[in-house]
């Protein structure tokens, strides 16, 4: 799963993002150049998750991303860089962190404490494949209570 | 008259690894399945500004082993894939297929946040919805939810296009009435209406107006796909109007001559070859660092480096 999808998502029950944890692989695909895309998706993003989910991730682009996402007016004086064929250091960063960056083995953690398995680059959301914690870490108690 | 795949198990039991494989080397599969996902992109009618800003951002509900995906990856788009059946899904990855995957049941709503997506597509899925699967599943509300939450992730005045199976005309108005209420607009095409084996229904929805440039994109449309865009989305589902698909396609040849002249016009513009390119230097380089690192890494694997369109 591509960080862009991944910054597009929310937990399928509590409808808030999701924090990407306990990353066991990562892939850098490149694919070719889309400063215009990358444009037209700034407004679409959630910063700072996107912020957080390169550090999960231990991208080297943490450092290009700025605290806060471009804003509107700042929009136009990139899109005419990017127009007249400059290369930006932000646009790259997006570039391989949402259209390059997949995370392939992982968690998504719900702040409600829930989380979802990513395998094989699949993020299972089925209703019956969230995984949580609290539940089993009581159901285990319980358990050992009877027990002794 | 066989069976009707949704009559005899759950999607996630039907669609077992014997099945999936039927959608890599069953060729006439593929390319029927080819040719319909075509057919929804071309009705998906992209807002032309938003091509000139590069690749759409595209929703394939129901992707299975990724052939819809794969006539997006060539059209240069980006795609998102939803299924439910992991044995399908399997067969994406092993495919290569460009796209991002997801596991989950469409019936349980879209997981994404407001107006992120330019379009969706969905190739023979939608009449699976229209089953329980078990006792406490209702098809109606399952509907709902469904549409209600994909209306919710479509940007404003993108179009969601799915070619299905109704199981009778009932069916389609029962699906009609529900996308409606979600507050999506739109109507049936109907693809060789005369004929019983090769006719295809396409029910393609509106998410609201478009922000912009809404007159110019429907003069765009052929008048006959036009007019049929507005006309079967009613309140009532009455009989009669559940009837709609199967009457108001036009007797003679109107409806097909309309469909396929609009289909030769959009080849030129999805004819984007795909360039690959070798990645698994890059790939391995990553790799080492993680090692470097003392982290947990994947085998390099048939995962690696797996080849994608230059765009995606
Ligand atoms: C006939 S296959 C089509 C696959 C793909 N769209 C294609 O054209 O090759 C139908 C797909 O719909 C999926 N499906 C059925 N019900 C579903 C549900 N409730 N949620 C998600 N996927 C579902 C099945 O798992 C299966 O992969
Ligand atoms: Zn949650």
């Amino acid at each position: 799963m591509r960080l862009l999808t991944h910054n597009l998502l929310i937990c399928p029950v509590h409808k808030k993002p999701l924090a990407i944890r306990n990353v066991s692989a990562v892939d850098i695909i490149p694919v070719e150049y889309q400063p215009r895309f990358l444009l037209r998706m700034i407004p679409r993003l959630d910063w700072s998750l996107l912020r957080a989910a390169a550090v999960s991730v231990e991208s080297d682009c943490v450092d290009a991303l700025p605290e806060a996402a471009p804003s509107p007016s700042e929009l136009p004086a990139l899109e005419k860089a990017v127009e007249s064929g400059d290369r930006l250091p932000l646009l790259d960063a997006l570039q391989r962190l949402l259209l390059e960056t997949h995370v392939v083995g992982g968690q998504l953690h719900c702040e409600h404490g829930e989380f979802y398995v990513i395998a094989d680059g699949i993020p299972n959301l089925l209703a019956d494949a969230a995984v949580n914690p609290s539940e089993t870490a009581s159901e285990q108690a319980a358990c050992t209570t009877e027990g002794s | 008259m066989a069976q009707r795949p949704e009559n005899k198990a759950p999607p996630q039991v039907f669609y077992d690894p014997k099945e999936a494989r039927k959608y890599i080397y069953h060729t006439h599969t593929v390319e029927v399945q080819t040719r319909l996902a075509e057919r929804a992109l071309e009705l998906l009618d992209l807002d032309p500004s938003t091509l000139e800003q590069g690749p759409a951002l595209i929703l394939d509900l129901g992707c299975g082993t990724g052939l819809s995906g794969d006539v997006l990856s060539r059209a240069g788009h980006l795609w998102v894939g939803l299924d439910i059946a992991a044995a399908m899904l399997s067969v994406a990855v092993e495919r290569d297929v460009d796209g991002d995957l997801i596991q989950l049941d469409l019936g349980a709503g879209l997981p994404f946040q407001i107006g992120c997506f330019d379009g969706a597509v969905s190739i023979s899925v939608l009449q699976w919805l229209c089953h329980a699967d078990a006792s406490d599943q209702d098809p109606r509300k399952r509907l709902f939810t469904f549409f209600m939450t994909l209306y919710a992730c479509l940007r404003r005045g993108a179009r969601a296009v799915f070619q299905f199976y109704p199981s009778h005309e009932r069916q389609v108005a029962f699906i009609f009435a529900q996308a409606k209420r979600a507050g999506f607009d739109g109507g049936l095409v109907v693809d060789y209406p005369n004929s019983t084996r090769a006719k295809k229904f396409y029910l393609v929805l509106q998410a609201g107006p478009a922000e912009r440039a809404t007159t110019m994109r429907q003069q765009a449309l052929s008048p006959a796909v036009a007019r049929r865009f507005v006309e079967p989305m009613t309140d009532d589902v009455s009989e009669d109007e559940a009837s709609l698909c199967e009457t108001r396609a036009p007797a003679g040849n109107t409806a097909i001559a309309a469909v396929p002249k609009n289909r030769q016009q959009n080849v030129s513009r999805k004819s984007v070859h795909r360039r690959v390119q070798s990645v698994r230097r890059l790939i391995e380089k990553q790799r080492l660092r993680r090692l470097r690192q003392g982290k947990p890494v994947r085998p390099l694997s048939k995962y690696s480096g797996r080849k994608r369109s230059s765009h995606f």
